[in-house]
Protein backbone atom coordinates (compact mmCIF):
# COMPACT_ATOMS: atom_id res chain seq x y z
CA UNK A 1 0.00 0.00 0.00
CA UNK A 2 1.39 3.11 -0.89
CA UNK A 3 0.92 6.34 0.91
CA UNK A 4 -1.50 7.47 -0.48
CA UNK A 5 -3.64 4.47 0.21
CA UNK A 6 -2.37 4.97 3.72
CA UNK A 7 -3.41 8.57 4.21
CA UNK A 8 -6.71 7.88 2.96
CA UNK A 9 -7.50 5.02 5.15
CA UNK A 10 -6.25 7.75 8.05
CA UNK A 11 -8.76 10.21 6.59
CA UNK A 12 -11.57 7.25 7.33
CA UNK A 13 -10.69 7.39 11.00
CA UNK A 14 -13.53 8.06 13.11
CA UNK A 15 -13.39 11.67 14.43
CA UNK A 16 -15.90 10.77 17.90
CA UNK A 17 -18.90 12.91 16.43
CA UNK A 18 -17.08 16.18 17.53
CA UNK A 19 -17.38 18.05 20.50
CA UNK A 20 -20.95 18.33 22.31
CA UNK A 21 -22.96 20.88 22.23
CA UNK A 22 -22.69 23.78 24.13
CA UNK A 23 -18.81 23.35 24.91
CA UNK A 24 -18.05 26.69 24.29
CA UNK A 25 -20.29 28.14 26.82
CA UNK A 26 -18.96 25.46 29.47
CA UNK A 27 -15.49 26.66 28.50
CA UNK A 28 -16.29 30.48 29.06
CA UNK A 29 -17.64 29.28 32.16
CA UNK A 30 -14.83 27.35 33.36
CA UNK A 31 -12.55 30.41 32.87
CA UNK A 32 -14.91 32.52 35.23
CA UNK A 33 -13.71 30.35 38.29
CA UNK A 34 -9.87 31.39 39.32
CA UNK A 35 -7.48 28.59 39.11
CA UNK A 36 -7.24 26.53 42.21
CA UNK A 37 -4.77 27.69 44.81
CA UNK A 38 -2.09 25.01 45.27
CA UNK A 39 -2.38 23.23 48.78
CA UNK A 40 0.20 24.26 51.07
CA UNK A 41 2.56 21.71 52.14
CA UNK A 42 1.86 21.21 56.16
CA UNK A 43 4.68 20.00 56.80
CA UNK A 44 6.82 22.17 55.23
CA UNK A 45 4.73 25.16 56.58
CA UNK A 46 5.35 23.98 60.10
CA UNK A 47 8.93 23.51 59.65
CA UNK A 48 9.39 26.93 58.15
CA UNK A 49 7.42 28.62 60.99
CA UNK A 50 9.14 26.42 63.73
CA UNK A 51 12.25 28.16 61.86
CA UNK A 52 11.12 31.23 61.98
CA UNK A 53 10.00 31.57 65.41
CA UNK A 54 12.98 30.05 66.86
CA UNK A 55 15.14 32.63 64.79
CA UNK A 56 13.18 35.35 66.43
CA UNK A 57 13.41 33.68 69.87
CA UNK A 58 16.74 33.92 69.31
CA UNK A 59 16.59 37.84 68.45
CA UNK A 60 14.71 38.39 71.06
CA UNK A 61 17.31 36.79 73.78
CA UNK A 62 20.09 38.58 72.12
CA UNK A 63 18.55 42.12 72.49
CA UNK A 64 16.93 41.68 75.61
CA UNK A 65 19.37 40.39 77.55
CA UNK A 66 21.08 42.60 80.34
CA UNK A 67 24.64 44.04 80.03
CA UNK A 68 25.55 41.63 82.98
CA UNK A 69 28.23 39.10 81.76
CA UNK A 70 29.17 36.01 83.18
CA UNK A 71 32.38 36.52 85.55
CA UNK A 72 35.60 35.54 83.92
CA UNK A 73 37.45 32.75 85.96
CA UNK A 74 39.75 34.72 87.41
CA UNK A 75 37.38 36.70 89.29
CA UNK A 76 35.61 33.76 90.47
CA UNK A 77 38.88 31.90 91.42
CA UNK A 78 39.58 35.37 93.34
CA UNK A 79 36.08 34.98 94.99
CA UNK A 80 36.48 31.40 95.83
CA UNK A 81 39.77 32.67 97.47
CA UNK A 82 37.89 35.18 99.62
CA UNK A 83 35.21 32.69 100.83
CA UNK A 84 38.00 30.55 101.57
CA UNK A 85 39.66 32.37 103.72
CA UNK A 86 36.74 33.78 105.56
CA UNK A 87 36.01 30.67 106.72
CA UNK A 88 39.25 30.06 107.61
CA UNK A 89 39.17 33.25 109.65
CA UNK A 90 35.84 31.88 111.63
CA UNK A 91 37.99 28.90 112.35
CA UNK A 92 40.54 30.80 113.56
CA UNK A 93 37.79 32.60 115.50
CA UNK A 94 36.27 29.21 117.07
CA UNK A 95 39.65 28.27 118.30
CA UNK A 96 40.41 30.64 120.59
CA UNK A 97 37.06 30.60 121.77
CA UNK A 98 37.81 26.80 122.39
CA UNK A 99 41.51 28.12 124.19
CA UNK A 100 39.74 30.25 126.34
CA UNK A 101 36.94 27.46 127.24
CA UNK A 102 39.82 25.22 128.39
CA UNK A 103 39.79 24.34 131.32
CA UNK A 104 43.40 21.41 132.03
CA UNK A 105 46.55 21.99 130.44
CA UNK A 106 45.93 19.33 128.00
CA UNK A 107 43.54 20.92 126.75
CA UNK A 108 44.73 24.55 126.67
CA UNK A 109 47.66 22.55 124.60
CA UNK A 110 45.48 21.08 122.38
CA UNK A 111 43.39 24.30 121.68
CA UNK A 112 46.92 26.31 121.01
CA UNK A 113 47.64 23.86 118.98
CA UNK A 114 44.75 23.81 116.56
CA UNK A 115 44.24 27.74 117.09
CA UNK A 116 47.75 27.55 115.67
CA UNK A 117 47.41 25.74 112.27
CA UNK A 118 44.17 27.49 111.71
CA UNK A 119 46.15 30.73 111.81
CA UNK A 120 48.91 29.59 109.58
CA UNK A 121 46.47 28.33 107.30
CA UNK A 122 44.45 31.74 107.10
CA UNK A 123 47.69 33.30 106.75
CA UNK A 124 48.75 30.83 103.73
CA UNK A 125 45.11 31.30 102.15
CA UNK A 126 45.35 35.54 102.71
CA UNK A 127 48.90 34.82 100.72
CA UNK A 128 47.21 33.04 98.43
CA UNK A 129 44.30 35.60 97.58
CA UNK A 130 46.81 38.75 97.61
CA UNK A 131 48.77 36.81 95.00
CA UNK A 132 45.59 36.41 93.08
CA UNK A 133 44.83 39.57 93.13
CA UNK A 134 47.77 40.82 92.15
CA UNK A 135 47.99 38.57 88.91
CA UNK A 136 44.06 40.31 87.95
CA UNK A 137 45.20 43.72 88.27
CA UNK A 138 48.32 43.23 86.21
CA UNK A 139 46.50 40.97 83.44
CA UNK A 140 43.71 44.03 83.33
CA UNK A 141 46.80 46.36 83.13
CA UNK A 142 47.57 44.47 80.18
CA UNK A 143 44.46 44.21 78.64
CA UNK A 144 43.74 47.35 78.86
CA UNK A 145 47.15 48.19 77.05
CA UNK A 146 46.12 46.35 74.21
CA UNK A 147 42.80 46.95 73.66
CA UNK A 148 41.88 50.30 72.26
CA UNK A 149 38.12 51.07 73.00
CA UNK A 150 37.18 53.71 70.09
CA UNK A 151 34.29 55.51 72.17
CA UNK A 152 32.12 58.46 70.62
CA UNK A 153 32.16 61.36 72.79
CA UNK A 154 28.61 62.06 73.40
CA UNK A 155 28.22 57.95 73.13
CA UNK A 156 26.17 57.53 76.52
CA UNK A 157 27.06 53.81 76.67
CA UNK A 158 30.71 54.92 76.24
CA UNK A 159 32.01 54.83 80.05
CA UNK A 160 34.44 57.41 80.08
CA UNK A 161 36.08 57.03 83.56
CA UNK B 1 -15.55 51.38 -10.62
CA UNK B 2 -15.29 49.34 -8.57
CA UNK B 3 -13.33 45.64 -7.92
CA UNK B 4 -15.30 42.84 -8.28
CA UNK B 5 -12.74 40.87 -6.80
CA UNK B 6 -14.42 38.97 -3.22
CA UNK B 7 -13.18 40.24 0.01
CA UNK B 8 -11.71 37.26 1.25
CA UNK B 9 -12.88 36.72 4.98
CA UNK B 10 -10.07 37.73 7.63
CA UNK B 11 -8.15 34.83 9.02
CA UNK B 12 -8.93 33.54 12.22
CA UNK B 13 -5.19 34.06 13.11
CA UNK B 14 -5.07 37.58 12.20
CA UNK B 15 -8.46 38.22 14.01
CA UNK B 16 -7.06 37.02 16.90
CA UNK B 17 -3.82 38.51 17.28
CA UNK B 18 -5.45 41.85 17.12
CA UNK B 19 -7.98 40.63 19.28
CA UNK B 20 -4.59 39.92 21.89
CA UNK B 21 -2.73 43.51 20.06
CA UNK B 22 -6.12 45.11 22.27
CA UNK B 23 -5.98 43.20 25.21
CA UNK B 24 -9.58 41.55 24.23
CA UNK B 25 -8.49 37.99 25.32
CA UNK B 26 -12.19 36.64 25.81
CA UNK B 27 -12.51 37.55 22.45
CA UNK B 28 -9.37 36.15 21.55
CA UNK B 29 -10.12 33.20 23.17
CA UNK B 30 -14.00 32.41 21.02
CA UNK B 31 -12.21 33.03 17.99
CA UNK B 32 -9.44 30.53 18.19
CA UNK B 33 -12.92 27.92 20.09
CA UNK B 34 -14.79 28.65 16.48
CA UNK B 35 -12.15 28.13 14.28
CA UNK B 36 -10.17 25.28 15.40
CA UNK B 37 -12.83 23.48 18.36
CA UNK B 38 -13.32 21.14 15.99
CA UNK B 39 -10.61 19.93 14.65
CA UNK B 40 -8.40 20.25 18.28
CA UNK B 41 -11.29 17.56 19.68
CA UNK B 42 -11.20 14.94 16.56
CA UNK B 43 -7.14 15.55 17.38
CA UNK B 44 -7.81 14.81 20.79
CA UNK B 45 -10.35 11.45 20.55
CA UNK B 46 -8.37 9.81 18.17
CA UNK B 47 -5.23 10.31 20.59
CA UNK B 48 -7.16 9.45 23.11
CA UNK B 49 -10.06 7.06 21.74
CA UNK B 50 -12.24 7.68 24.26
CA UNK B 51 -15.06 10.60 23.19
CA UNK B 52 -15.77 11.07 27.19
CA UNK B 53 -12.03 12.05 27.79
CA UNK B 54 -11.45 14.33 24.81
CA UNK B 55 -14.18 16.01 25.78
CA UNK B 56 -12.76 16.75 28.79
CA UNK B 57 -8.91 17.21 27.33
CA UNK B 58 -10.57 19.34 24.80
CA UNK B 59 -12.25 21.79 26.94
CA UNK B 60 -9.50 21.84 29.71
CA UNK B 61 -7.22 23.17 26.23
CA UNK B 62 -8.82 26.18 25.52
CA UNK B 63 -9.52 27.01 29.64
CA UNK B 64 -5.57 26.62 29.98
CA UNK B 65 -5.08 28.99 26.89
CA UNK B 66 -6.94 31.13 27.70
CA UNK B 67 -4.86 31.45 31.22
CA UNK B 68 -1.69 31.42 29.03
CA UNK B 69 -2.90 34.02 26.24
CA UNK B 70 -1.07 36.76 27.85
CA UNK B 71 2.33 34.70 27.61
CA UNK B 72 1.58 33.89 24.27
CA UNK B 73 4.84 35.33 22.73
CA UNK B 74 3.89 34.53 18.86
CA UNK B 75 6.65 32.63 18.24
CA UNK B 76 4.31 30.14 16.50
CA UNK B 77 1.50 30.53 15.29
CA UNK B 78 -1.86 30.34 17.38
CA UNK B 79 -2.99 26.74 15.81
CA UNK B 80 0.52 25.66 16.69
CA UNK B 81 0.33 26.74 20.21
CA UNK B 82 -3.05 24.96 20.58
CA UNK B 83 -1.75 22.09 19.74
CA UNK B 84 1.12 22.11 22.12
CA UNK B 85 -0.91 22.59 24.91
CA UNK B 86 -3.41 19.58 23.41
CA UNK B 87 -0.42 17.48 23.47
CA UNK B 88 0.56 17.96 26.85
CA UNK B 89 -3.02 17.59 28.51
CA UNK B 90 -3.31 14.22 26.02
CA UNK B 91 -0.31 13.44 27.39
CA UNK B 92 -1.21 13.65 30.94
CA UNK B 93 -4.74 12.12 30.17
CA UNK B 94 -2.74 8.69 29.36
CA UNK B 95 -0.60 8.28 31.78
CA UNK B 96 -3.60 9.01 34.52
CA UNK B 97 -5.70 6.64 32.53
CA UNK B 98 -3.04 3.91 32.61
CA UNK B 99 -2.24 4.42 36.47
CA UNK B 100 -5.70 3.67 36.94
CA UNK B 101 -5.87 0.46 34.71
CA UNK B 102 -2.81 -0.49 36.55
CA UNK B 103 -4.98 0.00 40.17
CA UNK B 104 -8.92 -0.26 39.45
CA UNK B 105 -9.34 -2.63 36.23
CA UNK B 106 -10.28 -6.27 37.29
CA UNK B 107 -9.14 -9.53 35.38
CA UNK B 108 -12.94 -10.73 34.73
CA UNK B 109 -16.12 -8.27 34.62
CA UNK B 110 -18.15 -7.89 37.47
CA UNK B 111 -21.38 -10.27 37.39
CA UNK B 112 -23.70 -6.84 37.07
CA UNK B 113 -21.30 -4.80 34.44
CA UNK B 114 -22.91 -2.90 31.58
CA UNK B 115 -22.19 -4.38 28.27
CA UNK B 116 -19.07 -2.49 27.80
CA UNK B 117 -18.73 -3.64 24.24
CA UNK B 118 -18.14 -1.13 21.16
CA UNK B 119 -20.81 1.56 20.55
CA UNK B 120 -23.17 0.97 17.66
CA UNK B 121 -21.77 4.27 15.76
CA UNK B 122 -18.13 3.27 16.70
CA UNK B 123 -18.82 -0.50 15.62
CA UNK B 124 -20.32 0.84 12.09
CA UNK B 125 -17.13 3.55 11.96
CA UNK B 126 -14.81 0.85 13.00
CA UNK B 127 -15.22 -1.61 10.62
CA UNK B 128 -12.77 -3.54 8.29
CA UNK B 129 -9.83 -1.25 7.22
CA UNK B 130 -10.76 1.08 9.45
CA UNK B 131 -11.05 -1.15 12.78
CA UNK B 132 -7.32 -2.59 12.43
CA UNK B 133 -6.12 1.00 11.32
CA UNK B 134 -7.45 2.49 14.72
CA UNK B 135 -6.08 -1.00 16.61
CA UNK B 136 -2.95 0.13 14.90
CA UNK B 137 -2.59 3.48 15.97
CA UNK B 138 -3.73 2.53 19.57
CA UNK B 139 -1.11 0.29 19.24
CA UNK B 140 1.58 2.53 18.62
CA UNK B 141 3.13 4.87 21.46
CA UNK B 142 0.78 8.05 22.33
CA UNK B 143 4.00 10.33 20.90
CA UNK B 144 4.34 9.05 17.78
CA UNK B 145 0.55 8.53 17.24
CA UNK B 146 0.04 12.29 18.11
CA UNK B 147 2.75 12.78 15.16
CA UNK B 148 1.33 10.50 12.66
CA UNK B 149 -2.27 12.19 13.36
CA UNK B 150 -0.71 15.73 13.30
CA UNK B 151 1.05 14.92 9.78
CA UNK B 152 -1.65 12.77 8.06
CA UNK B 153 -4.98 14.18 9.89
CA UNK B 154 -4.00 17.44 10.98
CA UNK B 155 -1.60 18.66 7.72
CA UNK B 156 0.67 19.95 9.70
CA UNK B 157 4.55 20.38 8.03
CA UNK B 158 7.21 18.52 9.61
CA UNK B 159 8.26 21.83 11.31
CA UNK B 160 4.85 22.62 12.72
CA UNK B 161 5.04 18.98 14.55
CA UNK B 162 8.22 19.62 15.64
CA UNK B 163 7.31 22.74 17.33
CA UNK B 164 4.20 21.30 18.69
CA UNK B 165 5.92 18.50 20.16
CA UNK B 166 8.97 20.10 21.02
CA UNK B 167 11.27 18.34 18.60
CA UNK B 168 13.48 19.03 15.54
CA UNK B 169 11.65 18.37 12.24
CA UNK B 170 14.13 15.48 11.16
CA UNK B 171 13.47 13.03 14.51
CA UNK B 172 9.77 14.09 14.09
CA UNK B 173 9.86 12.97 10.55
CA UNK B 174 11.93 10.06 11.18
CA UNK B 175 9.53 8.59 13.80
CA UNK B 176 6.66 8.99 11.25
CA UNK B 177 8.30 7.14 9.07
CA UNK B 178 8.89 4.19 11.40
CA UNK B 179 5.05 4.23 12.49
CA UNK B 180 4.42 3.98 8.56
CA UNK B 181 5.07 0.52 7.74
CA UNK B 182 3.22 -0.94 11.24
CA UNK B 183 0.14 0.67 9.68
CA UNK B 184 0.65 -0.72 6.28
CA UNK B 185 1.19 -3.61 7.31
CA UNK B 186 -1.92 -3.60 9.65
CA UNK B 187 -3.81 -2.36 6.59
CA UNK B 188 -3.23 -5.78 4.87
CA UNK B 189 -0.87 -3.26 2.60
CA UNK B 190 1.94 -5.36 3.70
CA UNK B 191 5.53 -3.26 4.53
CA UNK B 192 6.60 -1.11 1.29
Amino acid sequence: MNDAGLERALDDLPDGGGPREGWQDCVLARIEVPPARPRPRWPLVAAGSGLVAAAAAVVLFVALRTGERPAPPADNRVRLEQLMRDIDETIVEAERLRLLRAATAAEKAQAQAELDRARAKRDEMGRRLETLKARKRKRAKEHEAKVVAKCEPNDPLCAIE
Amino acid sequence: MHSSAARLPPHPEDEAREALARGDHRAALTILMQAYGRDLHRHCYQVLRDRDVADDVHQTVFVQAYRDLPGFAGRSSLRTWLYSIARHRCLDAVKIGARWRRRFVRSEPLPDAADEGPRADDALAESGQVSALVAALGALPVEIRIAVLLRYREGMTFEEIGAVCGELAATVQARVARALPRLRVALGGGER
